[in-house]
């Protein structure tokens, strides 16, 4: 096999003592690290100013504090459960809404279909299911005065009528009808 | 824990002595944990709001302590809590990032209201200022208060290994960053 620089390296033998001088090189920077210091700068407390008489203002203020405590000051789980009550509240609004707007909408949508005729009803759905190239094909071939009037062409029987009313959409109501 | 720690919590937690016990572990306290505070914070009014909230927090948690640390770790556990959530939020408030908060502080320092050291103690305090938030917070606690890193490791909840580490690597940047500046 080739000798490559690594492997001149690790058939080199380590000398003695080389585990003891290395842990002794790093012990020697650590206790150096440890009493490392920039000479007069250990008092902090001289060169960030205080005001005058600041320990006792401070002592009483935390005095009052916790004697009236403040809303932004009280304790946090307080303010936990205020924050979960607020989004609690929130949620079931929410979950109200969502709940009943579809039956509101449903609710609705039913006084509507009661207010069309039921001719007109029939006759929307009828002309709604037709199969459109059929249906476009039947009206080319019939004159102006006949086009506008759906029910002319043959009716759907009962059950389809009664599945496509279920079939219809709110849109195509007002689409469709003139209502409110 | 020291014998007098022990008479403030037991005082405490009877009513009558309750307030007097209470006053007691201000006076005694107070200067280490604002001075921790002030370290990381710089700002007076900033750092008055936050020890202020230590110790609301101490009032009302010191009858659930357990007395398994002593009275001084507990309230100094607090209190990093307390400085590294109020460095958090001011970096959430403002959405700016990491380097601006430090800016600001080493605004701070620069602009002398909040500062009155000489020029070695401000480059020292705009080279920690540089640390990573734990970093600094561990530099601080060894380099100007001389906790013991079995203290620390208790306040800090990191082991004694990382945190001798992380003092290291603190110094190790000081170092080269004070020397930096001297070289320009």
């Amino acid at each position: 096999m080739k000798e490559t620089p690594e492997n001149n390296a690790s058939n080199r033998p380590v000398p003695e003592n080389f585990f003891d001088e290395q842990f002794h090189q790093i012990l020697k920077k650590t206790v150096e690290t440890e009493h490392w210091s920039i000479p007069g700068t250990k008092n902090v407390e001289s060169i960030f100013p205080v005001p005058e008489g600041y320990w006792l203002k401070m002592e009483e203020q935390v005095r009052q504090k916790v004697n009236s405590p403040s809303l932004p000051l009280l304790i946090p789980s307080f303010r936990f459960k205020l924050a979960s009550a607020t989004v609690t509240f929130l949620l079931l609004i929410f979950a109200g809404w969502w709940v009943m707007t579809p039956k509101l909408e449903t609710e609705n949508w039913k006084a509507q279909l009661e207010k069309i005729p039921q001719e007109d009803l029939i006759a929307f759905v009828d002309y709604q299911n037709r199969d459109v190239q059929e249906y476009t094909e039947k009206l080319a071939s019939k004159s102006l005065q006949e086009q506008d009037l759906p029910l002319t062409l043959p009716k759907m029987n009962e059950t389809d009528i009664e599945e496509a009313l279920e079939d219809i959409q709110p849109n195509d109501l007002t689409d469709n009808f003139d209502i409110n | 824990m020291h014998s007098d720690d022990r008479e403030i919590i037991e005082n405490f937690r009877n009513e009558a002595t309750k307030n007097k016990a209470f006053n007691l572990l201000i006076r005694k306290y107070q200067k280490r944990v604002y001075w921790l505070i002030r370290k990381m914070v710089i700002d007076h009014d900033d750092a008055n709001d936050v020890s202020q909230e230590v110790f609301v927090r101490v009032w009302y948690h010191l009858e659930e302590f357990r007395q398994e640390s002593g009275l001084f770790t507990w309230i100094y556990r607090i209190a990093t809590n307390e400085c590294l959530a109020f460095l958090r939020k001011k970096k959430r408030r403002f959405f700016i990032p990491i380097h601006d908060v430090e800016g600001e502080l080493s605004h701070k320092i620069n602009e002398g209201n909040h500062f009155t050291g000489d020029e070695i103690q401000k480059k020292l305090q705009l080279a920690i200022l540089k640390l990573p938030e734990k970093q600094r917070l561990v530099f601080n606690m060894k380099y100007f208060e001389e906790i013991t890193y079995e203290e620390m490791s208790e306040i800090l909840g990191t082991s004694v290994g990382a945190l001798k580490a992380s003092y290291h690597h603190a110094v190790q940047k000081i170092q080269a960053d004070v020397t930096l500046e001297e070289r320009f």
